[in-house]
């Protein structure tokens, strides 16, 4: 029993970096209809931002480098948008997403030239502090990410839902042309998705980095997975991402803790193919 | 209110209105009938941007809405309500009120404006927190006109607010129309059900193959033969 409760905690704290991943993805995929796969080069730079902020400033500061993070991710969420997407509004979702591609592409071939291509550590204050509660162990930083994830998914939840901002977002998703003719200016509010997701993409990475190695390529498997739990979920749902994150983090664990954790990318893959089998439209239709 | 002066749409380089000229005063209900594919929706799209125009001219009280975006042109007071209503079937039917906010000045007097609303279709009061999605034909059509009503509009555009209902249901409806007249709005009808679009309106225009072939006062209209032989079935 411990260690079926050690393995939940494991697969909810991985569940819930996977569920604000996703969280970000199926939003904007809910606008453009496009799986953005280029924020997982955004993740890699939430990263990187906890790492220099703790080298420059101190391990201590590890928890303020959201602030920073927060920032460059509404920067690059408007440039990105600007830039990269904005002009294929009107093209097929083909030309989306090889844009998508590409720009992951050149966000991972950036930071390997702007930060250095090899694998570093950060030294966070938390990944020493070690907590026993009752029979389940696990770090402070762990507890950190499990906590944050869930508090900024929750909040997102209550943007999309109960404010007008959000509700405008959930309109011009469903349908662009009537949310004009309510006033809604689609690029306006795309730009507002765009700053969401990629700010929950920064926020993931710079409470993922310390659990993980940082490096100018680490967003491509997150991203992925982020893809499947959107998937799961129903794509462009609110609630699916939240819930596809879960399942797919102790679905992961449990498959590595009881058959074997050398097939832990073959449980993701086959639960997705599975759920996908039963429910075409994911756990939660949009 | 609203006037088109010679105004042509063109969808690539197939022409869709030739020469269009209406008007609508204000307090008026305006009835454009017509055939299937004759223009009627390309007409109100063109009022509302959602499709552009640049021969010709319109205007909303003498304001040009030449190259204005939709959402440009809800703010200015005209509301759009589209075939089939439109509604957001992922939103509750008081989330999608709530939207139609948006396009209005203010949102301070929300509740008040939910009542208004509720007044006139009671049967949304009860399903206020029921996705739109669950609703009846008819009751989607109710969401529509009052999410229309929640930005307080100067012109209302309704598109077919009558297609596929039952004869009682089009009563109704026709009523509701009335009520939003006698509250104060100006209305542009697009309808097929052209009895009941001439039978509530002051006056029509009948469109044709993308022109304008009659207009006149709606009760005339109705006594006119060829009318009555092409779109009152008699």
């Amino acid at each position: 029993m411990a260690e079926f409760l050690q393995y939940t905690t494991n697969g909810l704290i991985a569940g819930s970096s996977y569920g604000l991943l996703a969280l970000a993805m199926t939003l904007i995929y809910g606008i453009l209809s496009v799986p953005n796969f280029a924020l997982g080069g955004i993740y890699a730079l939430g990263a990187f931002v906890a790492f220099y902020v703790v080298q420059w400033m101190g391990p201590g500061y590890y928890l303020f480098s959201i602030v920073p993070a927060v920032l460059i991710g509404m920067i690059i969420a408007i440039v990105t948008e600007r830039l990269v997407f904005r002009p294929l509004y009107d093209a097929p979702h083909a030309a989306g997403f090889i844009a998508a591609l590409g720009l992951y592409s050149i966000l991972e071939g950036s930071w390997a030239i702007l930060f250095d291509p090899t694998w570093r550590k950060i030294a966070s204050p938390y990944n020493d502090i070690v907590l026993q509660l009752g029979p389940i162990c696990l770090t402070m930083q762990r507890l950190i990410i499990l906590v944050f994830c869930l508090l900024f998914a929750l909040a997102t939840y209550y943007l999309v839902y109960r404010t007008l901002t959000g509700k405008k977002i959930r309109a011009a998703s469903e349908n662009k042309s009537v949310a004009q003719l309510m006033g809604i200016s689609p690029f306006t509010t795309t730009t507002m998705t765009f700053i969401v997701g990629c700010v929950l993409v920064m926020i993931a990475g710079v409470l993922d980095a310390p659990a993980a190695l940082v490096g100018a390529s680490m967003g491509l498997t997150p991203i992925t997975k982020a893809f499947i739990v959107v998937a799961l979920g129903g794509l462009g749902s609110v609630p699916g991402a939240i819930m596809g994150g879960l399942i797919l983090g102790l679905g992961e664990n449990y498959g590595a803790a009881y058959i074997s954790s050398m097939y832990k990318d073959l449980f993701s893959y086959g639960l997705f193919i599975v759920v996908l089998l039963i429910l075409p439209n994911g756990l939660y239709r949009r | 209110m609203i006037n088109l002066q010679e105004l042509n749409v063109y969808y690539g380089k197939s022409q869709a209105l030739h020469d269009i000229s209406i008007s609508v005063r204000s307090g008026e209900i305006v009835a454009l009938i017509g055939a299937n594919g004759a223009g009627k929706t390309t007409v109100l799209k063109a009022i509302s941007g959602l499709i552009p125009w640049s021969d010709g001219e319109i205007t909303l009280n003498d304001q040009s809405l030449r190259g204005k975006k939709a959402e440009r042109i809800a703010k200015m007071g005209i509301a759009h309500v589209p075939e089939r209503g439109g509604i957001f079937g992922k939103m509750t039917v008081l989330e999608n009120l709530e939207i139609g906010t948006v396009a209005g000045s203010q949102r301070k007097d929300l509740e008040q404006r939910f009542d208004k609303v509720f007044k006139l279709f009671p049967r949304l009061k009860e399903r206020r927190s029921q996705l739109s999605s669950q609703l009846s034909g008819g009751e989607r059509q109710m969401l529509a006109i009052g999410r229309a009503m929640m930005s307080d509009p100067q012109l209302y555009l309704l598109d077919e607010p009558t297609l596929g209902m039952s004869p009682l249901m089009v009563r109704h409806l026709a009523n509701i129309v009335e009520e939003v007249r006698n509250q104060g709005g100006t209305i542009l009808l697009v309808e097929q059900n052209a009895r009941m679009a001439l039978k509530i309106s002051q006056r029509a225009y009948v469109l044709e193959i993308g022109r304008v072939t009659r207009q006149g006062a709606s009760e005339e209209l109705l006594q006119d033969e060829k009318i009555i032989k092409a779109y009152l079935g008699l």
